[in-house]
């Protein structure tokens, strides 16, 4: 199932279509959905799907402000104990983009917060619960793919700091621009 | 004689598969539309699969691979390895003085299964590569690559006594090549030495070093005027 979403974001790639008159960078702004490679404890990076909104203020012809949204959740269960792992992050980029075809690539960097709340469940109801609550640093890259006037679509991967661990993600981010 | 050294060979191929592979394969400068491409190459791997890992030294792996041109700036190309497959799609995307820019965003699965248990990684590589002409008649080239890699691994197992199950994690590979080659009418040759670190799980340098060969055929469609 994965590899068909990364499939299907690959394939989007050469379809990105504007009017030459078109901003290279338009306003827009929408919905996000992928996969986050959460650290935990371990020093593993478990997969958990993602969902957030976005937004995209240009400055200039080629570059941008993306203000941005996200949240993500993870449950794992054993016969000792059961893992719930909860994930939101609030980060605001500045990018710049460059192409030669109406699909730009991209890339942003910015400052970012995020909340990691875990709840340990373990045999004998014993119950456990962190959370954090951290300043970091948000950064990605990938593509721009204008589908037309009125419609973006967006391959970012990247990764954002929580202290001293790092989560990585890949995204599709869709919407509207004007 | 040959058949006497076939088992070791076929030995040491399959146990150097099960990784993609890493090198500096092209350049940045796509295949026009009409254009397509046939490439061989052949390269030392170090720290890439299970077994170079435990010998701590390199092992070979063989690799071929078919492009196309879709459009300008733009084409698309597909490879096969042992054990395991690739795709891409490279978007030269800028210009800067004498370097053309392209990213070259590549899908890659390998995986090497037995009855009773398996590997696999599936592989999302996001390479940024820079080329220019050297010599004086511009047939020969200099590419520089950055790139990352996000890696799933995941093994499963089925055994009748120690039952079932799967596991999986994800790794960031970072790093990045240089890449010699040269032209001779539609045959091109290079060469390529590349670095990754895995920032998941610092350790010792992973590196791969290989030549390719590849025969550009048809010819450039004369260009549409197609929008951006």
């Amino acid at each position: 199932m994965r590899s068909l979403f990364i499939l299907a974001l690959a394939a989007l790639l050469p379809l990105g279509t504007a009017r030459a008159d078109s901003p290279p960078v338009a306003r827009a702004a929408g919905l996000t959905l992928g996969t986050v490679a959460l650290h935990v404890g371990s020093g593993e990076h478990p997969l958990a799907p993602t969902i957030g909104a976005w937004g995209r203020i240009p400055l200039g012809a080629a570059c941008y402000v993306e203000p941005e949204l996200a949240v993500a959740g993870r449950n794992e269960g054993g016969t000792i104990a059961g893992f719930r792992r909860r994930y939101a992050r609030a980060a605001l980029g500045l990018g710049c983009s460059a192409g030669t075809r109406a699909t730009r690539v991209a890339a942003s960097i910015g400052p970012a917060v995020s909340y990691r709340h875990t709840t340990i469940e373990a045999l004998y109801e014993q119950r456990y619960t962190a959370d954090s609550l951290a300043p970091g640093l948000r950064y990605r890259a990938g593509f721009l793919i204008p589908l037309g006037d009125r419609v973006q679509l967006d391959i970012l991967a990247g990764g954002s700091t929580h202290g001293k661990v790092i989560d990585h993600d890949l995204l599709l981010q869709g919407g509207v621009r004007w | 004689m040959v058949a006497r050294f076939l088992p070791a060979l076929a030995t040491v191929l399959l146990l150097s598969s099960g990784c993609s592979t890493m090198g500096t394969l092209h350049g940045a400068r796509p295949l026009e539309p009409g254009e397509h491409m046939m490439q061989a190459a052949l390269s030392l791997q170090k720290q890439t699969n299970p077994l170079s890992t435990a010998l701590d030294a390199p092992l070979p792996q063989i690799e071929l691979g078919y492009r196309r041109g879709l459009a300008t700036d733009l084409d698309w190309g597909a490879r096969i390895f042992l054990f395991g497959a690739a795709t891409d799609l490279r978007y030269r995307f800028a210009k800067l003085g004498s370097f053309d820019i392209a990213t070259q965003p590549t899908l890659a699965f390998s995986t090497l299964p037995t009855p009773a248990t398996g590997f696999g990684n599936l592989d999302l590589g996001l390479p940024i590569v820079a080329e220019t002409d050297l010599g004086k008649n511009d047939k020969g080239s200099l590419v520089l690559s950055a790139r990352t890699v996000g890696r799933q691994h995941f093994a499963w197992l089925t055994d009748p006594t120690l039952g079932s199950g799967t596991g999986g994690r994800f790794e960031l590979l970072a790093g990045g090549g240089v890449r010699l080659s040269r032209r001779f009418r539609r045959l091109r040759i290079g060469g390529y030495a590349d670095v990754l670190v895995n920032t998941s799980r610092l350790g010792p340098l992973w590196w791969t070093g290989g030549l390719d060969l590849a025969l550009v055929l048809g010819q450039p469609r004369a260009p549409t005027s197609e929008a951006p």
